[in-house]
Parts: structure tokens; sequence; C-alpha cells
């Protein structure tokens, strides 16, 4: 199968003529054909009649083009706005919406030669992490149909995981894009805050959204970023830092590398199935020569309410201008998960409340920066699970909305912070469902996350399997 | 509390239907009281952080350049009135007899 290929086998099949870019894009719109109708990964896919139009154009100048993305097949969440083409954030305020402009992000793919599918589904506006609070209905996971692919990015990492593009842009502002790849066994990457232009994103919480890659390997993620990394003059937020050269970082000795272990994340309070599968993980990295360092830090008990007050209060700011005058349909159409963030934001900003809950926020904030910035002299990255279960089954988390809350524990300082975070397929539970861990850096160290992570994938294959829905296309 | 969930609604202009306040109320009741564990937090009155960026006053020089289009701008409103966006009326006319 072409869509179980890393993107330089692709890359290399393509240039030697071995397959065209038509292969790859009518396998992709097979996949998507097969098995969106149970999956549910995608809100809009572009026409057949116009990719394929694409493709063969592509295949015509393959030798113009050097990048290693040129061709390839990828989706987006539907929070980017792509010109022309209907953009909902998952929501139906937005269900008619036609950007009058492309994400960077995008345009930044597209000209190195990628080639966009679709838009992929996610919860709406980002408030969720099972990808059940979409008005486009939820997302399936691949290895379990019956069960979430998290959030919320689902979209995204569900048509990663059953191969149906290449990768996918998800967004992630307190675990969207790791808690779902975990979930849905893919490797996602959230990045350094302002390392990736936000111009073009349906804003969540702007202090805290990050635009990154899922895909089937560290390797892969490492190529996609190297292509959307960089400062945008369009977004003032974008950082101004050089980009590295993030592929070429890889395959580099890990010996001596230390790991930190905040034992906070590795409480009792977890499931002891996922702690234990992370715990293997350490071991296999203490087996390729590093060493691990136990830190203690207790301020990331309170990440989460630390979070939702920042989270929450931006995103009533952000949502205040889906008024239904100059896009979109009114607010009546807001579903009760977003109704209750907007309320818990306006209460955390409201008179009398605001300093002891916002700016309290924002004061832990700082000593959370603080915290972080003291373990990283102890030690070069931080390890710990990215969820704290494995996928629940379909409307468990979305009727319990502080269970729903509560599994973004782990994720959730990386973007207070503003530091970069991996999540990669570690193995299975007893019930055969994914599990992910993290591997979190210091800011602007996604080329030492990157590589750690690959230097794992290199030693394991949990990152190859594939859902049992994907059936005999594994040939 | 469903005096505050109403005032906070009426501040972020949602609408939630007098069957659905009691569910509203319940959850977020919840919530409000799980977040409260901020008010108590030591935090040694440090400084508040709003961003994470290095960069400061990213501005550009004032000067003309590419943009959307009046029309571009408009294409999406559902009501426009030669070339402004049309809103409710918000003040009352107060010269109607």
């Amino acid at each position: 199968m072409l869509l179980d290929k890393s993107i330089l086998e692709l890359a290399s099949l393509i240039k030697n003529r071995e397959i065209s870019i038509t292969d790859l894009v009518k396998e992709s719109l097979r996949q998507i054909e097969m098995l969106d109708g149970k999956v549910n990964a995608f809100i809009s896919v572009r026409k057949s009649e116009d990719l394929l139009a694409e493709a063969l154009l592509k295949d015509k100048s393959i030798e113009a083009h050097k990048s290693p993305l040129y061709g390839i097949p990828f989706s987006v969440k539907d929070s980017y706005v792509t010109e022309s083409m209907i953009t909902t954030a998952g929501s139906n305020i937005l269900k008619t919406y036609q950007p009058p402009y492309t994400a960077t992000v995008i345009k930044k793919l597209i000209d190195a030669g990628a080639i966009l599918l679709g838009k992929n589904n996610q919860d709406s506006w980002g408030h969720g992490g099972s990808n059940e609070n979409s008005d486009f209905g939820s997302v399936k996971n691949p290895w379990d149909l019956e069960r979430i692919a998290g959030g919320s990015s689902g979209g995204s990492a569900a048509a990663v995981s059953s191969r149906m593009v290449t990768f996918s842009i998800g967004e992630d502002t307190g675990g969207s894009i790791r808690n779902p790849s975990a979930l849905c066994s893919v490797s996602g990457l959230k990045v350094s805050y302002g390392r990736v232009s936000r111009y073009g994103t349906i804003a969540y919480a702007s202090s805290l959204d990050t635009v990154g890659p899922i895909a089937k390997s560290s390797e892969d993620i490492a190529h996609i970023l190297g292509v959307i990394a960089g400062v945008d003059l369009k977004d003032a937020s974008s950082s101004m830092r050089p980009v590295t050269d993030y592929s070429h970082s890889l395959h580099k000795p890990i010996d001596g590398v230390k790991i930190g272990i905040p034992k906070q994340f590795f409480s009792d309070n977890y499931s002891s199935e996922v702690k234990e599968l992370v715990l293997d993980a350490v071991e296999k990295f203490k087996s390729m020569g590093c060493t691990t360092v136990n830190l203690d830090m207790p301020l990331l008990q309170h990440s989460i309410p630390i979070y939702y007050m920042l989270a929450a209060s931006e995103t009533s700011s952000n949502l205040a201008r889906f008024d239904g005058i100059r896009y979109g349909n009114d607010r009546s159409n807001f579903l009760p998960e977003s109704k209750r963030r907007i309320i818990l934001g306006t209460y955390a900003l409201s008179a009398g409340y605001a300093d002891k809950l916002y700016k309290n926020a924002q004061r832990a904030r700082t000593l959370l920066i603080e915290s972080y910035q003291g373990v990283f002299k102890k030690c070069d990255v931080i390890i710990a699970p990215t969820t704290p279960n494995t996928a629940q089954k379909l409307g468990e988390l979305i009727n319990n909305p502080m269970e729903n809350m509560l599994s973004d524990v782990f994720t959730t300082s990386a973007n207070i912070v503003g530091v970069p975070s991996i999540s990669v397929p570690i193995g299975f539970s007893k019930n055969e469902l994914p599990v992910g861990m993290q591997i979190i850096g210091n800011v602007f160290e996604e080329a030492d996350i990157l590589n750690l992570a690959d230097a794992y994938q290199s030693e394991t294959d949990w990152h190859t399997k594939t859902p049992k829905i994907l059936g005999s296309e594994n040939d | 509390m469903s005096q505050i969930v109403k005032h906070l609604a009426k501040l972020a202009a949602l609408e939630i239907p007098d069957s659905e306040m009691k569910g509203y109320e319940e959850q977020l009741s919840e919530i409000f009281e799980y977040m409260d564990q901020i008010k108590e937090l030591d935090l040694e009155m440090a400084p508040e952080t709003y961003r994470t960026t290095e960069e400061e006053n990213v501005l550009r020089d004032d000067k003309i350049e590419p943009s959307l289009t009046q029309e571009q701008a408009l294409e999406n409103a559902k009501k426009t009135h030669e070339g402004f966006f049309l809103v409710p009326a918000i003040l009352k006319d107060t010269h109607a007899s």
C-alpha cells in the first residue's frame, strides 16, 4: 500500500517514476471512499476531477521539483482557512463559510507541491478531547469504530491512521494534536509557540494555539516541519528564529541524553497500564544509552485549571467575532460544550473575578515557565504519557464535561509554557488499544525531540502497526 | 447560580433555553468549583505572563499593501447594503411617532 510508505520512500518512487503522483492520489481517494463512511475523518473532500487533474499536471513536471513533499497527499483540520473552499472549524456557525484567503501553513505546503485532499473533522473550535463535539458527527477511532479518535484534531489523526493521506496538519492548544495521535497510534508534534505561522488559523486561544503535523513517523514530521516552520509577517507572534534543518538533525547519537521523569505524571491516580508502557519506553531509551532524572514538579497538578482559565477566557474573547453579521450563522448554533467554555471564560474575565481567576492563572503560568526552565537545567527532555487512558467508548466523555477536561492532564502544561512536545506510539493496552508517550523539549528544540523520537522508532515498530479496518490493503 | 449563569450568558450574547438551564447550572457549578483551586494557589504574587513569544512590537511600515477587496470582505455576509455590512438596529429611533 503506497500510503503506508514514508515521505522519503514515496519521494524516491516518484522521482524514479516507479509510481506516478496520479497513482498516489487515486489510492488516497479510494481509501477515503472505502473507509470514511465509517471513520468520518473528513468534513469535505475536494472533487476527484480536480485532484486527478492536479496530479496529472504535477506528474508532468517532476524533474523541476526538489521538495520530498512534491505530489504527497495531505489534509488539514478544518480550522485552517482555504480560499473558496468551505471552512467550518467543525461548527454549523461556519457551515457555508468560504474564506477569501488561505492559511500560510497550507500555502507553504502547496508551494512545496503537496496535494490537499480535504478538510478534516474536529471538535468545534478546538473545544474537546474526543472529536464528539462536532456538528458533522463524531470521528470514529480506526482501531475500534465504537471508540473515540481523541481530539480536537481527531479527524486529522484518524485520516493518517487509516492511511487516507500521508500526513495532516492539526492544531494543538491543550493537547489537540498529541491526544488523538496517541489514541490513533500515529505521531503528532506540538511545536514551540510561534514556530509555525498561525495566519489563517481560526483561533481558539491565541496565546496557546500551535500549528503542527500528524504523520506516521518522526522522520516524516521532520520533513514537513522543515517546510512549514518559519517567521510569517502576517503573524506577529511567529518567531524570527531561523529554521533548523530538521530532517538533517535526525540520526544523531542519543547516548548521554538525560530524560526527566516528573513524579506527578506517574502517580497512582493514573492508569497503570499506560504508565507501564511509558516506563517500558524509558527502559528502551536507557538501553540506548540515555539516563533518567527524577523530577518533582508540584505545579503540574494544577495544569488543568490553569489551562482552562486561560483557554476559556481567550476563547470567549475570540469567539465574540462570530455574530452572524460579517460571516457565518448566528450564535444559537454554538454546541453546549462551546457555550460552557465561553461562559467559563466570561466568568473568569468578569469584574470581581478576573483578578482571582484569570490573572492568577497568568501568575501560575509564570511559575510553571520557571519550573520548566529549572527542570531543563537538570535534564534534556521530559517524558510523560500522552493521555491518562486509552480511547473511551463513544458517548462516555462528551456526556461528562469534567472527565473530558481531565484527559488533558499530561498535555496542557506544554502549551501554557510554549515548549514543543511530540507524541509517539509506544504499544497497545490489553484490549488492543493504542497508547502514546510524549517527549517534551525546551523551547525551539524540536530537532532534539524529533531525533529522540526517531531513535525510538528505529528500534521499535509500534508506529508501523495498522488498524484492522485496512484489511487486506496491506500489500 | 442561575442568576450568575443568566448574567454570564447575556454578557456572552448566548441564549440558553429555559429547558436546558438546569443542566448548564449543574455542569458549570461543578466546573467553577474545580476551577476555584486557582484562587488557592500560592503564587508568591509572581508577575503575569500573557504570552510566550520572544518577539515584541512587531510592526510594519505604514504603507498600503494588497489586502482584501471590498467585495471579498462582504462576500460571506448575509445582509449588505451598498457596500456596507447591514447590522441589526441597536439604537432606538427616538423620533419615531
